[in-house]
């Protein structure tokens, strides 16, 4: 009897998990089973046709590298406009910098169709045509917040005694922010990298808004393929985005280890 | 150069503080500082938390500017030049170093900044090699910053700081986050590296064991005051007050009164001592270092004064023992053994009993009436008795604002535990056990003392509130000078 009685309690303590599992096969391992299964067997064999034609369609070649291509500009801009806004908050010693972060948050709040159509009308009304511009200013209007956050977060976090030790060592201002603020805030921004471009890279419903045809992504063709039961090859497509955001993740955790050895990005 | 000449070179003033005031809102921090510190020395600042002793390091330093004042590096004003380009490096508290870096890099941070001349690569190899040599870490220059050990990340912080061969090394606790022996181990250290290099350290710190291990001056920090300045021997042998007495080192302080020149009265006793050129009958604080007050049988009849041992703990190299005698609890220390309970003399050589006077004898406070029988202390508002007095006596009546001296003696204060039971409130800052009573320092949140002696210990920074009784208000017409 007694030893049996561990073996009971593991069973016993499993059943908490339960719902977890359940849950993650359902939500996880079936869906990406399907995905790999539509996308490798076509009337029940196995076939590389899919990704063959994804490969070799110059169409769909030059949406994955637009779409890349998108995303990487609306990132950088994304990063550049965040980082003096976190630079100025976290070190210009505001009474309230907490609640001005807020103001700068608030908008994600706001469902993002709302904000979509606030911003298309806008748009209307200054006379902005819809194409590259417009979508990438969507993209960075919107996901402006996500850059903000995880800099301002590792720009306050970066105790002033760095910035004093380096005044301290001789470093002028311009010195004390390219050798010590710069570096030390790099996790910080390859977070926001990757916080604003792996959505971007896969955004739909904002191409569908503010982009024509010259700008049309990885998700627009995905959609399209759908409505055509194409769906073969766009498990194709949702293989190579995420093939695309892991290798962003890979990247980006790699970079920010070595830019602060203190510890990667989460 | 002649011995002669080196020693002459070494009397100089390197740094000097003049007048120097730093004011955070509402509080002084420090408080008219003068001090000239000389090239070559270990000068410690020693004080409790929050006596400004960081304020001031971090003033020379130049990362705080200061209220009032002047500071001079080798003669220059340098008060508003920043701390980039001022010839003084410091060690920081938690050593802030650059995690980002490795140690050599963190070494040559500031070589590599430096561009009157640019330094060579192998002139900064060259360098850092040396200080990683000067502070025993030669082989780690590629080690990570997180890899080392408290005590090597203080050794690189040491070495980042004097590899910049600064005129001054400042140093902000930098042993207070390392365990005992290892604090042990670097006080030598640094004691070694200064003896070295030669250049004038400034050490802050709150451990007095510290600062007189190390140090060849101490000054004394209290309240944003230097209270003393001195030899580590001088401050130790001759503290100037009370609270010089109590922070450095253990020590009976007693209240007594100064009968005539070598005759004081302490315990309801006249003692003989060295003191002289006081007022007849002056209260003074008197100072006896526990290993100065030698036991005697009872019945010796060089016994000054009798006592019961209450209580006696083996030290590893001393037995401390508490000794009651007339009401007042003598800490001893010597090497002999004495039962707890046994009957003993005490008796104190003259030269070990140090006098010194009280700054004050009286709580001064110079306002203004609010009303005929009113007055404002410290943002409060007190009911004072002696003017009603004065008006029946036929004097003239004090009127609103008239100005006056309200003075309240130190025994005529009362502390109780709920501040809401007081007249005002504040924090215990200072509380000194003189014999049958403790004398106790009350600060307001409007920066106002408050001394007060009680026959119960408050514990430091306890929130009290303070009574005082109308008729224990002493008021004065004070002559107040024209302001223009």
């Amino acid at each position: 009897m007694k030893k049996n009685k561990p073996k009971t309690r593991m069973s016993y303590k499993f059943l908490f998990a339960l719902p977890f599992f359940i849950f993650m096969i359902m939500m996880v391992v079936v869906p990406l089973s399907l995905l790999f299964f539509y996308a490798f067997f076509e009337d029940g064999s196995f076939t590389f046709a899919h990704i063959q034609y994804f490969f070799t369609d110059s169409v769909s070649v030059r949406i994955l590298f637009r779409s890349l291509g998108i995303a990487l500009l609306a990132t950088v801009i994304a990063i550049l406009i965040a980082f003096p806004i976190a630079l100025g908050l976290a070190t210009a010693g505001f009474k309230r910098s907490h609640t001005i972060l807020m103001l700068f948050i608030m908008p994600m709040w706001i469902n993002l169709l709302l904000r979509s159509f606030a911003l298309r009308e806008l748009f209307g009304i200054i006379g902005v045509e819809r194409g590259l511009f417009a979508l990438v200013f969507a993209i960075v209007l919107d996901y402006l917040p996500l850059a903000i956050i995880p800099i301002y977060v590792v720009i306050s976090g970066t105790s002033k005694k760095y910035i004093e030790a380096s005044q301290d060592l001789g470093a002028n201002p311009t010195q004390v922010f390219t050798k010590t603020i710069l570096p030390l805030s790099v996790p910080g921004i390859m977070a926001a990298f990757l916080l604003v471009f792996t959505p971007a890279i896969s955004t739909y419903f904002l191409v569908q808004y503010f982009g024509d045809n010259s700008t049309r992504m990885l998700g627009w063709l995905l959609f399209q393929l759908n409505i055509n039961s194409e769906f073969g090859r766009a498990s194709v497509i949702s293989i190579a985005l995420l093939i695309i955001v892991v290798l962003t993740i890979l990247i980006t955790n790699r970079l920010s280890k070595r830019g602060n050895k203190r510890g990667g990005l989460w | 150069m002649t011995k002669e000449a080196v020693k002459k070179k070494n009397l100089e003033t390197i740094i000097e503080l003049k007048n120097l005031v730093k004011v955070f809102g509402k509080q002084t921090v420090v408080d008219d500082i003068n001090l000239k510190i000389k090239k070559g020395e270990f000068v410690t600042l020693l004080g409790p938390s929050g006596c400004g002793k960081t304020t001031i390091l971090r003033m020379i330093a130049g990362f705080e500017m200061p209220s009032d004042g002047i500071i001079y590096l080798e003669g220059t004003d340098v008060t508003k030049i920043p701390p980039h380009k001022r010839n003084v490096n410091t060690v920081f508290q938690k050593y802030a170093l650059f995690p980002h870096l490795d140690v050599f890099n963190n070494i040559a941070y500031g070589l590599k900044l430096k561009t009157n001349p640019r330094l060579s690569k192998a002139e900064i190899k060259q360098r850092v090699d040396e200080k990683l040599k000067l502070v025993g870490l030669a082989e780690y220059g590629h080690r990570d910053i997180d890899s080392l050990s408290g005590g090597q990340q203080q050794r690189v912080a040491i070495a980042r700081a004097l590899v910049m061969e600064p005129r001054v090394l400042l140093l902000d606790e930098p042993l207070g986050a390392l365990d005992l022996k290892m604090r042990k181990e670097m006080q030598l250290e640094l004691r070694r590296m200064h003896r070295e290099i030669g250049i004038t350290f400034i050490y802050v710190t709150h451990d007095q064991e510290e600062a007189l291990t190390m140090s060849d001056t101490i000054v004394v920090i209290n309240d944003g005051l230097i209270q003393q300045v001195g030899t580590p021997k001088q401050i130790y042998d001759k503290p100037v007050n009370a609270f010089v007495a109590n922070f450095i080192g253990e020590s009976n302080i007693l209240g007594g009164t100064m009968l005539e020149d070598h005759k004081v009265k302490f315990l309801g006793q006249t003692f003989r001592c060295d003191g002289k050129g006081f007022c007849k009958n002056q209260p003074v604080d008197i100072v006896i270092r526990p290993e100065d007050i030698t036991i005697l049988s009872v019945t010796d009849k060089n016994a000054e004064l009798k006592g019961t041992v209450i209580s006696s703990t083996f030290m590893g190299t001393y037995y401390e023992k508490a000794v009651l005698a007339n009401d007042y609890e003598f800490t001893i220390q010597s090497v002999d053994e004495v039962k707890e309970g046994t009957e003993v003399g005490l008796t104190i050589k003259p030269g070990d009993i140090h006098i010194m006077s009280m700054e004050t004898t009286i709580n001064e406070y110079e306002t203004y009436m609010t009303g005929e029988d009113t007055l404002e202390i410290s943002g409060v508002y007190f009911q004072t008795a002696h003017a009603i007095e004065k008006t029946e006596t036929g004097d003239e009546p004090f009127k609103k604002g008239d100005p006056v001296t309200a003075r309240i003696a130190f025994n005529h204060v009362e502390i109780v535990d709920d501040e809401n039971d007081g007249t005002i409130g504040g924090y215990v800052t200072q509380s000194i056990y003189k014999g049958s009573y403790y004398n106790v320092n009350v600060w307001t949140d409007n920066d106002t003392l408050f001394i007060v002696n009680t026959p119960y210990e408050w514990d430091t920074d306890d929130r009290v509130g303070l009574i005082i009784k109308p008729e224990n208000i002493i008021v004065e017409r004070r002559e107040e000078t024209e302001e223009e």
